[in-house]
């Protein structure tokens, strides 16, 4: 670990002094690749995590650096990573595997509480796409109308003009849906912050402070939906509703 | 099996120091019967005691006896000497007689004993004893033999220890004694183990008795209030001479006791330990690896009912597997308080990695000798585990928790990288992005304009067709007027008429070529919403231009009559389309 802040450190140095920068962050995808596919998972791990210090990222590299993670055992950094890159890209179904292959080498399994099928469904659905693939559909969509009612208005049968008319609306209205689920989504994860526990094991405590009643423990790559902060101190709440506090530092924020 | 009284002086335990006591086997003596008179010495020579002068009495017969025994207390040895010299006497004559003093010359001056008083009777006044075998008991003077229970302290709290004595009185000579042990309701108790009983002297109404501690019990009161301890019942080898011994049965008085029930504001960890304690623990490590078991030791230690109490339990994350405790009990009766340890050897094994907390274990209990409650702790402990738990050892089924569908993930593995990526600048969404409002609003802006422009164009459409509707009527009757100043024959001017009208509907309500036909005007001018009236005049006026044509003698209307019909329709019209 510390090797590897290390070389994080020393590739950004030289990120700011202009010497990696002539290596494109796509060259150094393509060497981490390399390094993975040659069994240096250490090596790899580094340099993809150097791309996101660079300021880039994308699903596939999240991906990558999850399942460089993965081969090393360090799970909570894997199950971290596929989280982004599922954030990224919802419809990633590699990462969604992994994903599930990783949370099997944790310890806590909690059971979700059940919850409305209608309820799960909308969320799960609103989920499915990131706020950028939902943004994309909806601008097709409203082209897509625009065209319509531009055929409404200028074309010359009425038989044409009317089923325009009318297809212009639904694109419109779809549109305005498909608007809804963007900002719906938009609002569920940028108002739900989830992370991933990154210590091996934590005591949440039932008030911010180190001399609060413990009330249960979490282990690495548990994850946990920040409800709320205080000082250093989360307050979190796992997906079978129980609640608590927990230092900062033992939780990363995907 | 005879019971050898000893008589070890009290404080003989000090060093060197020279005691010097006196006694008698009885105090009430029949005229002639013998009576034995002991001089204990210790710690002194013989050569420096005067031995009374036994005025009243004849000696018989004198013994001695010695015994030394060494001791270490402290780490000193002390050797202790104890010199017996026993005198058969017996008295002459009736009356009160007194045996007068010892003297014992040592470094602490001289020691003297108290002069003994002895009461001789006449022959047969005492009761007599029966030949051996005889089985009667209850002629046994009871005075002389009896047994007292007696507590060590006659109020306590609940939970408190105190000891329940149980005397015997007697005057002559035991051979054995048998106490069963008797039920005490309330209370908990345990036996304090007699191996000699220690013989001593008292005196009660001028009788000397011998006494003995025959049993006894530390005691526990279970329940507060008022205890009752029902008396107990013993059975004595009473042995008069070598030949008659007899077995006589004692029952002991009732004892009370006041129990007082513990005062409130007891603390939570409190669960009835009464004494004094003391808690202390330790643990084999506080650094191990998964799997590597741990051992927590436990120990209370104290006065008290120690063997009534429990252990706090250890708090422990559902990370480690707690093994039931090893307990080991150590009870002592020494000095006739029950005190002891109590320990508990717990077996962790931690199971996951991590850093964990052992919380220090409190223990309460309820101080009787200053009426207050008591806690002490343990210290706490932090315990590093480190180490690779071992999550699934090749069984599927060695994991608990997992539903159907991880099962059959088990046995894969990841998926492979993906190698191609679109690398972005992280934090450049699209969405909320400038490029996604003008792609959103450009086609909202575009149609506006676009809708703009077209109804604009439709309103100048619109606006010429009116003017044309406007001007189509004016235009007819100018049409009409100018027909009646051609010179035209009868068949031009009356084809001509239709013709202009027909023009006319066609400018002014759109009629095509198509609809200039009886159904057409009709269905028209139905939905114009025009009076059906003007339809048929009008069909009159064109059938009238028809006829005029192929006769026009026969039409019955001349040419300025027909044209100011043709003129005064289209007026009506107007009129009719106006409202």
């Amino acid at each position: 670990m510390k090797k590897s802040i290390l070389l994080i450190l020393v590739l950004s140095w030289f990120a700011g002094s202009g010497w990696i920068r002539a290596e494109s962050p796509d060259s150094i995808f393509e060497r981490a690749n390399a390094y993975y596919q040659s069994g240096a998972f250490d090596s790899a791990a580094v340099y993809y995590d150097s791309i996101l210090h660079l300021g880039y990222e994308s699903a596939e590299l999240y991906y990558n650096s999850g399942n460089a993670h993965y081969r090393l055992g360090d799970i909570a950094a894997a199950i971290y990573n596929y989280e982004k890159a599922l954030k990224l890209n919802p419809r990633f179904s590699d990462a969604r595997f992994n994903l599930q292959l990783a949370r099997l080498r944790t310890v806590d399994k909690m059971e979700a509480p059940k919850r409305s099928v209608i309820n799960v469904w909308w969320r799960d659905f609103l989920r499915s796409r990131s706020a950028d693939q939902w943004a994309v559909i909806s601008t097709i969509l409203i082209w897509i109308a625009f065209f319509m009612a531009l055929l409404y208005l200028f074309a010359g049968k009425r038989r044409l003009r009317f089923i325009a008319f009318f297809s212009s609306l639904f694109f419109l209205f779809l549109t305005l849906f498909v608007l809804f689920l963007n900002i719906e989504n938009y609002r569920i994860n940028h108002n739900s912050h989830e992370a991933i526990v990154f210590a091996p094991n934590a005591y949440v405590k039932s008030e911010p402070g180190q001399s609060a009643t413990d009330l249960f423990i979490i282990h690495e790559g548990t994850k946990v939906k920040v409800l709320g902060e205080a000082g250093h101190w989360y307050r979190i709440q796992l997906s079978d509703d129980k609640q608590g506090w927990i230092p900062a530092e033992a939780v990363r924020v995907i | 099996m005879a019971i050898v009284l000893l008589v070890i002086g009290v404080g003989s335990a000090r060093g060197q120091q020279a005691d010097l006591r006196a006694e008698v086997n009885k105090n009430t003596v029949e005229e002639g019967e013998l009576l034995r008179y002991t001089i204990t010495i210790e710690n002194g020579e013989e050569r420096n005691l005067t031995p009374p002068e036994f005025h009243d009495f004849q000696v018989i017969s004198s013994s001695r006896s010695s015994q030394m025994s060494v001791q270490i207390i402290n780490g000193r040895q002390e050797i202790k000497k104890t010199l017996k010299i026993t005198y058969l006497i017996r008295p002459s004559g009736i009356g009160d007689k007194v045996i007068e003093a010892a003297e014992l010359k040592s470094n602490n001056g001289t020691l003297r004993t108290q002069p003994i008083h002895i009461k001789v009777v006449k022959s047969g006044t005492l009761p007599k004893r029966k030949a051996p075998g005889g089985a009667d008991v209850g002629d046994f003077p009871k005075k002389d033999i009896f047994i007292r229970a007696s507590l060590s302290k006659k109020e306590v709290y609940r939970g408190e220890q105190l000891i329940l004595y149980y005397t015997l009185y007697f005057r002559s000579g035991i051979s054995n004694y048998e106490m069963p042990a008797s039920k005490l309701n309330g209370f908990w108790s345990k036996e304090v183990e007699i191996k000699k009983p220690e013989v001593k002297t008292q005196n009660i109404n001028g009788i000397n008795y011998r006494t003995a501690v025959v049993r006894k019990l530390i005691l526990f009161p279970q329940k507060s209030g008022v205890l009752l301890i029902d008396p107990a019942k013993m059975t004595v080898d009473v042995q008069y001479s070598f030949f008659d011994t007899r077995r006589i049965e004692l029952t002991s008085n009732a004892v009370k006791l006041k129990v007082k029930d513990l005062p409130s504001g007891a603390p939570p960890e409190f669960n009835g330990a009464v004494g004094n304690f003391r808690i202390e623990s330790t643990l084999s490590s506080e650094k191990a690896a998964v799997n590597e078991p741990l051992t927590l030791r436990v120990k209370i230690s104290g006065t008290g009912n120690i063997q009534l109490i429990d252990l706090p339990e250890p708090q422990l994350p559902d990370d480690f597997e707690v093994y039931d405790p090893k307990i080991n009990e150590h009870i002592s009766t020494r000095g006739d308080v029950l005190s002891g340890t109590k320990s508990y050897e717990y077996l962790l094994v931690p199971r996951q990695r991590g850093t964990y907390k052992l919380d220090s274990l409190v223990f309460a209990w309820f101080d009787p000798a200053t009426g207050q409650y008591k806690k002490a702790h343990t210290r706490s402990y932090e315990i590093q585990v480190s180490g690779e738990a071992k999550s699934n050892p090749g069984g599927k089924n060695a994991i608990s928790g997992l539903s159907k569908e991880d099962v059959e993930l088990l046995d894969q593995d990841i998926r492979y990288i993906h190698t191609e990526a679109k690398l972005k600048r992280s934090g450049n969404s699209f969405f909320g992005s400038i490029r996604y409002y003008v792609l959103m609003l450009a086609p909202v802006l575009l149609f506006i304009v676009l809708l703009i422009i077209r109804t604009q164009r439709i309103k100048a459409a619109g606006s010429e067709e009116q003017n044309r509707q406007k001007k189509a009527a004016r235009k007819a009757l100018k049409k009409l007027n100018n027909l009646a100043k051609k010179e035209l024959n009868d068949k031009d001017y009356f084809e001509a008429i239709p013709n202009i009208l027909w023009d006319y509907l066609g400018e002014r309500i759109g009629l095509d070529r198509s609809e200039q036909t009886q159904e057409g005007i009709r269905r028209k001018l139905e939905s114009l919403g025009v009076d059906s009236l003007k339809a048929e005049e009008l069909e009159t006026l064109l059938e009238n231009c028809r006829a005029a044509v192929y006769a026009p003698s026969e039409a019955g209307l001349s040419r300025s009559e027909m044209l100011e019909r043709a003129k005064q329709w289209i007026h009506r019209f107007e009129k009719e389309l106006q409202v």
